[in-house]
């Protein structure tokens, strides 16, 4: 009789693992590639802005686990004349469970650098599938059923047959983005991107959509969709999420750190591949290194998260490399380099002069050519680091072209939620065009401010 | 990135002005990745098969510079899709057998020509014994009702083309 276990979460109390599924599932989460979701906090440097969203993989993928057995709960509700596929049911719950495994450390900022530097570089999708087919995870699924691994990797990259479990590891209405906008609202303590989660899953039905491709119609595929009453909390889903793009994901100094980080990583890449490891300032044994040196080694990306990353700042601002030293001293020290909106200060320039209609592309058009003729002063070298980084972001508060969010209506009939509300439809897109400089560097915010105003004179 | 922006519209000119379905942009892009007539894009697998980040950026900034047009439409079922239209001349240098896979590609589905540039793509990375396999394993209701053999008789077609690099036909 395996032992009951039980974990605390400030968000969602306590989850039970019991009986032979139970255990199954707490050996997953004893495995290597598991724990190491400890060390890599769910949103990476947003902690220097919010200093209590120090939460970790860890915890959110535990929590993916509770959310993931809740909507399971849903469909064995909805789907009761429907005999229960315990098979999808535990692929479901792995696959809820193992979704991170391959994100690294500092995660997006991780890959962006990545996607920089290594031709091919395969996102943390790619990399968690590996980790479930290659490490001691397989070994555990196999112990269930030997086609476990396939079967959780598919569902997590979406192959295979799909069914109403699919929705619950990738929709609208996923586990995933249920746990983490609750989580990152509670941890960095925001007080606002609130979802009435307990009337949302209360609403949450079984329904049936026609997915396309380019427009071309295919079979119906069951997905969740909201009842009637629920509505208004549709509503406040689609702001909530879109708040937190806004305010937290989307944080001027949290972008700010990511995109020194990714500097830092891409400067240690490039010396290390040419063979100056002297100026890195990291032995050929580091686990960074060990990782360039050979990026499809698993085991040595495994070895990387948030720690070992934090833990070699000391060695890298003793650098001989300008750019390695100074940059691993402002993340070290939370020495940011200074924002400039370069988008807001374009938009505010246009709506000066005529009405706001259609400023937004045009603004964003302008700011991506400032950002073209400012990359120049992007790039290090031996005696100079990156003057000047810039970002830009857009994120649509609402995308329904992959799967969209369908409310119910009384007469039965499903609407997407871009027809049924006035306060989704109307929403702009959010546009980010930023530039970051030394705020001592007087020249490079001249330099900034040229540039916007040669391509205003436009 | 100046130089694939140049490239996106000269392709969608070239297709008659107009490219229906971010799917099928992305694949017909694979498939001149795969046929040699390259413009730098990096590809990988993604839910809807090959699939490219660079080229999604570059499309978004060729819009927004005004050299290629994204329109929104909706399908029967209210779904909607980006229709990308351009008029920014032909392709720039002699290149019928370019020009020849895109007028086939244009006449294929979007399912059809995801399906054979899946195929492609998992060809050439551990799937290469039966890769129509593999994707009609990942991909049942796109494969089904005929399209996967559709697919394979479009991937024919298209290898009989002569291009730097030769297209593999795959067939069994």
């Amino acid at each position: 009789m395996p032992t009951t276990q039980r974990i605390r979460d400030p968000l969602h109390n306590m989850t039970v693992f019991a009986g032979d599924h139970g255990e199954h599932l707490w050996r997953l989460i004893q495995t290597r590639p598991f724990q190491r979701l400890r060390r890599i906090k769910q949103l990476a440097f947003s902690e220097m802005v919010f200093p209590g969203a120090t939460h970790t993989r860890f915890a959110h993928s535990l929590g993916v686990l509770h959310t993931a057995e809740d909507l399971i709960g849903v469909v064995k509700q909805q789907q009761k004349d429907i005999a229960r596929d315990e098979r999808k049911e535990r692929t479901t719950l792995y696959a809820a469970l193992l979704h991170d495994v391959g994100h690294g450390p500092f995660s997006h900022a991780f890959e962006s650098a990545m996607k920089n530097c290594v031709e091919g570089w395969e996102d943390h999708e790619v990399l968690s599938q590996r980790i479930i087919n290659e490490t001691e995870i397989s070994e555990i699924l196999c112990d269930v059923d030997t086609r476990f691994p396939q079967q959780v990797a598919d569902m997590l990259h979406d192959d295979g047959e799909k069914t109403i479990h699919n929705a619950i590891v990738s929709s609208q209405f996923d586990a995933d983005r249920l746990d983490y906008m609750r989580r990152d609202r509670l941890m960095t303590g925001s007080q606002h991107a609130a979802i009435d989660f307990e009337w949302l899953i209360g609403n949450l039905e079984v329904g049936e959509y026609t997915p396309t491709v380019d427009g071309e119609e295919l079979p119906a595929q069951r997905t969740f969709v909201l009842g009637p009453k629920a509505a208004q909390a549709a509503d406040g889903y689609v702001l909530g999420l879109f708040q937190l793009h806004q305010t937290i994901y989307n944080h001027k100094a949290t972008r700010g750190v990511e995109k020194l980080f990714s500097a830092l990583l891409s400067r240690i890449f490039k010396l290390n591949r040419d063979s100056r490891l002297d100026a890195v300032g990291l032995g050929e044994n580091h686990p960074l290194i060990r990782f360039f040196n050979d990026p499809s080694d698993l085991d040595a990306f495994m070895d990387l998260d948030d720690m070992v990353i934090l833990g070699s700042l000391a060695l890298l601002t003793a650098a001989s490399d300008p750019t390695i030293s100074q940059f691993a001293e402002r993340i070290r020290d939370r020495k940011l380099y200074q924002c400039l909106d370069i988008y807001g200060r374009v938009y505010a320039g246009l709506s000066a002069n005529r009405a706001e209609e259609g400023i937004d592309a045009e603004a964003y058009r302008k700011t991506m050519a400032i950002h073209l003729e400012l990359a120049e002063h992007s790039e290090p070298s031996d005696e100079r680091v990156p003057r000047i980084l810039c970002d830009d972001a857009r994120r649509l508060p609402y995308n329904s072209s992959k799967e969209p969010i369908l409310i119910r209506q009384r007469s039965g009939e499903l609407r997407d939620i871009t027809e049924t509300s006035d306060v989704v439809r109307n929403l702009r897109v959010f546009q980010v065009g930023r530039a970051y400089f030394d705020r001592d560097d007087m020249e490079a915010e001249a330099i900034i401010s040229a540039a916007i105003e040669r391509e205003m004179e436009k | 990135m100046t130089e694939q922006v140049k490239i996106i519209a000269e392709t969608i000119s070239a297709a008659g002005g107009k490219i229906v379905g971010r799917t099928r942009l992305q694949k017909i892009f694979y498939m001149f990745e795969v046929a040699g007539y390259g413009s730098g894009f990096r590809f990988g697998y993604k839910h809807y098969g090959p699939y490219s980040e660079d080229l999604t950026s570059a499309v978004q900034l060729s819009v927004l510079i005004g050299t290629v047009d994204e329109k929104q439409e909706a399908s029967r079922s209210g779904h909607r899709f980006s229709v990308y239209s351009s008029n920014e001349g032909a392709l720039s240098t002699r290149r019928e057998p370019k020009e020849a896979m895109l007028s086939i590609m244009q006449k294929a589905t979007s399912i059809e020509l995801e399906l054979a540039a899946t195929a492609v793509l998992l060809s050439r990375d551990g799937f290469e014994e039966d890769p129509w396999k593999e994707t009609a394993r990942r991909k049942p209701e796109k494969a089904a009702d005929g399209r996967l053999d559709k697919a394979k008789a479009l991937l024919k077609e298209i290898s009989a083309i002569n291009t730097p690099n030769p297209i593999p036909s795959l067939s069994a």
